[in-house]
């Protein structure tokens, strides 16, 4: 072992004992449900919801993820399917389709309004 | 990924992206484009001709709030007049709820509304009754067979009341190619070769009907439907899971 390996290693020790994990901020989004879907919510339509803080960014895919443990009050089948939501259920962020804007991979900025309206039913 | 700006006014930012074209739109361009769409198929198919009564089966649902809605948008340019047309099947928890949103619509659009019973048309036989007569029976014919061919006929009889002279329903693409997909899975021949036109010209007496938003997506109509705050009642029919048209439907998604 060279000094100067031995200086490097130290110096590392040093920034890892004094580092902090980066941290996403909590963030303060609008989720509401239409077109029936808000049946599975226990028929409320409008949530204003706090995503924690957490190390990774919030997307749509961990959204997903937080509804169906903390909003989802009955049969999630009904609403997600896979890491994504059922076929027949439109998402529009900020009023604009979902596609547009990179489906769940787009990373939720705070304010965002998520809209999921379902067309799963006669017209 | 920032959305697009509109393609059409350039000034907006996109809202949707049309399936067809791929074309990326804002809320107004896009609503703008399916109004012309439906006078178009209208048109071109000269569906509706100046002077005609039409009466629009209505449900309250998603497909007949927008059919209504554009119809009445564009009725003065067609030169025909509009008349809604519910039919109450008789099922209860459902039905009931769905004629009230219907009724809302007629009042906030100051349309007439006629709504046809079954229970008066045909002797007292509501969907309840006939979904306890064929449950348990041992035909795999679920009640939803029935209550289509008794619908298209109560539309008829609440057609002719107030004098209409064609029938316009709100089938959308997604509908049509449930159909279509339905009629190969059952190898109904004679189906598959009746339909694909753009309507029905009426045979043995029967009105002309067509389907003004048979070429636009079921999702474009929901869209527009959101972006024109259309208020419309979006539950499924207590006896939809039995009905056959399930099986397309989870197909084309």
């Amino acid at each position: 072992m060279t000094g100067s390996e031995t200086v490097r290693r130290k110096l590392t020790g040093v920034s890892c004992e004094l580092g902090f994990p980066k941290m996403a901020a909590p963030l303060s989004v609008e989720v509401e449900f239409g077109g029936g879907a808000e049946l599975l919510f226990n028929g409320v339509k409008k949530h204003q919801v706090t995503l924690p803080g957490q190390e990774e960014p919030w997307d749509i895919r961990n959204l997903l993820v937080w509804i169906k443990k903390n909003l989802l009050k009955e049969r999630p089948e009904l609403f997600i399917q896979g890491d994504s939501v059922r076929p027949g259920i439109l998402v529009l962020i900020n009023d604009a389709d979902w596609e547009l804007l990179g489906e769940l991979d787009y990373q939720l900025q705070d304010q965002d309004s998520v809209l999921f309206i379902s067309t799963l039913h006669g017209g | 990924m920032p959305a697009p700006t509109c393609a059409s006014c350039h000034a907006a930012r996109a809202a949707l992206r049309r399936p067809r074209s791929g074309q990326a739109l804002c809320g107004t361009c896009f609503c703008a484009a399916f109004e012309a769409e439906v006078l178009h198929t209208v048109l071109a198919g000269r569906l509706l001709p100046p002077g005609a009564v039409v009466a629009v089966g209505a449900s309250g649902g998603k497909d007949s709030t927008v059919l209504a809605h554009v119809l009445r948008e564009l009725a003065p340019r067609l030169g025909v007049s509009l008349r809604l047309v519910a039919v109450d099947e008789g099922i209860g928890g459902y039905r009931d709820a769905a004629l009230a949103a219907v009724q809302r619509q007629a009042a906030r659009w100051e349309l007439p509304l006629t709504i046809v019973a079954y229970a008066d048309l045909f002797g007292g036989w509501t969907m309840d009754a006939v979904a306890r007569s064929t449950a348990g029976s041992g035909r795999s014919r679920a009640c939803c067979t029935f209550c289509g061919v008794l619908r298209r006929r109560a539309l008829e009889e609440g057609a002719r009341l107030v004098g209409a002279t064609h029938i316009v329903t709100g089938h959308n693409a997604d509908d049509m190619a449930e159909t279509v997909l339905m009629n190969f899975l059952r190898g109904d021949t004679g189906r598959l070769a009746r339909g694909g036109g753009l309507g029905s010209p009426g045979e043995g007496g029967a009105l002309p009907r067509c389907r003004p938003l048979q070429f636009a997506s079921q999702k474009e109509v929901v869209l527009y439907a959101h972006f024109r705050r259309l208020d419309y009642f979006s539950e499924e029919c207590v006896y939809a899971p039995e009905a056959f048209r399930g099986y397309a439907r989870d197909l084309l998604k």
